[in-house]
């Protein structure tokens, strides 16, 4: 049992946003939860924009989280909204938004080394922590997710920006 | 790869009119965890368009039966021409959607979900005879507790939006 992938989904929007604050909501996301954020790819061309995210979460010494949140932002154009009496200026264009999580074991590649004890993490892997893998830490980083795939929706003021967890 | 048989097909409703698109997703994403499903959503999509927001959404939700099965119910949620209105109840407001919004359920039964009877031929074969002499009869009952928890949940968005009472 290697790295366990955790499908959250993508959240696709086609409309009026503000761009730096659909970015700097994730961003603020991921490091209220406290996983330390890096920047892997940042493209700006005229109206287009591409930003991902890559953060890990240290759970203890055997397992590690982490989290994939691609944005990107195409045919975007600046417009002025009034909103409250106020004129603001926002970004009208599409979004896609994908998330996704992984759930590393052995982090720090302890059972590697030799065969024996490849197939002793093997036997952790499979028998004694096979329950807390599955129901604990992979459901936990999926829930965990779905509350940042939430806030996005939020963020883009869409209308079911709800959970039932 | 495991086995997927659909138990209910297309169960649709249909509405034009005020209802809480924010509601109704929350009474659907409570119907499912309440019954202890996971849950996840396979598409999310909004537009604003000239004659009012258009959204699509795509939810599936899983529970796993026994080792061997598992139930899957997906739903879908589609509204055109959504507008925001604020109605009047008692001394609040209260915002809410006005448009036109189709809900489309289905549901399914997942065998063998971690591919342990694909390994070997005989494997294989073996998996058949039991699918076929056993598993038909039991089954049954679970393919009955799946159709339920869709009817159920149709009613409960059919009461939601008042389209009929059960």
């Amino acid at each position: 049992m290697g790295d366990i992938t955790v499908e959250v989904g993508s959240v696709k929007y086609r409309g009026t946003m503000d761009v730096n604050n659909v970015i700097s909501a994730v961003e603020s996301w991921l490091k209220d939860h406290d996983y330390s954020v890096s920047e892997t790819k940042r493209s700006h061309k005229s109206d287009e924009r591409e930003i991902k995210l890559e953060a890990d979460k240290k759970i203890h010494e055997y397992v590690k989280v982490e989290a994939v949140v691609e944005l990107k932002f195409r045919d975007l154009q600046d417009v002025e909204l009034l909103r409250h009496g106020q004129k603001v200026r926002v970004q009208d264009g599409y979004c896609d938004i994908f998330i996704e999580g992984t759930v590393k074991l052995d982090p720090y590649k302890r059972f590697k080394g030799s065969d024996f004890l490849q197939k002793l993490g093997d036997f952790v892997n499979d028998y004694i922590l096979k329950k807390d893998i599955n129901n604990t830490w992979k459901n936990k980083h999926y829930y965990e997710l779905l509350d940042l795939h939430k806030t996005v929706k939020g963020v883009l003021e869409f209308e079911t920006p709800v959970s039932a967890k | 790869m495991c086995e997927k048989s659909s138990v209910v097909k297309d169960l649709n409703v249909e509405f034009e009119g005020v209802f809480s698109m924010k509601g109704l997703y929350k009474l659907i994403d409570d119907y499912f965890d309440r019954l202890g499903y996971d849950k996840k959503e396979k598409k999310t999509f909004e537009a604003q368009k000239k004659d009012g927001k258009y959204m699509e959404i795509e939810l599936e939700y899983s529970f796993k039966l026994n080792d061997y099965t598992k139930a899957i119910h997906e739903v879908k949620l589609k509204g055109t021409g959504l507008r925001q209105v604020d109605i009047k109840r008692g001394d609040r407001k209260v915002r809410m959607n006005k448009g036109k919004l189709k809900v489309s359920t289905g549901a399914k039964i997942e065998t063998d979900t971690s591919s342990k009877w694909e390994g070997k031929p005989v494997y294989y074969f073996l998996r058949t005879l039991w699918n076929k002499y056993v598993w038909s009869n039991m089954s049954k009952s679970f393919e009955k507790e799946i159709k339920g928890t869709a009817n159920h949940l149709v009613a409960e968005v059919k009461a939601y939006l008042n389209l009929g009472k059960y």
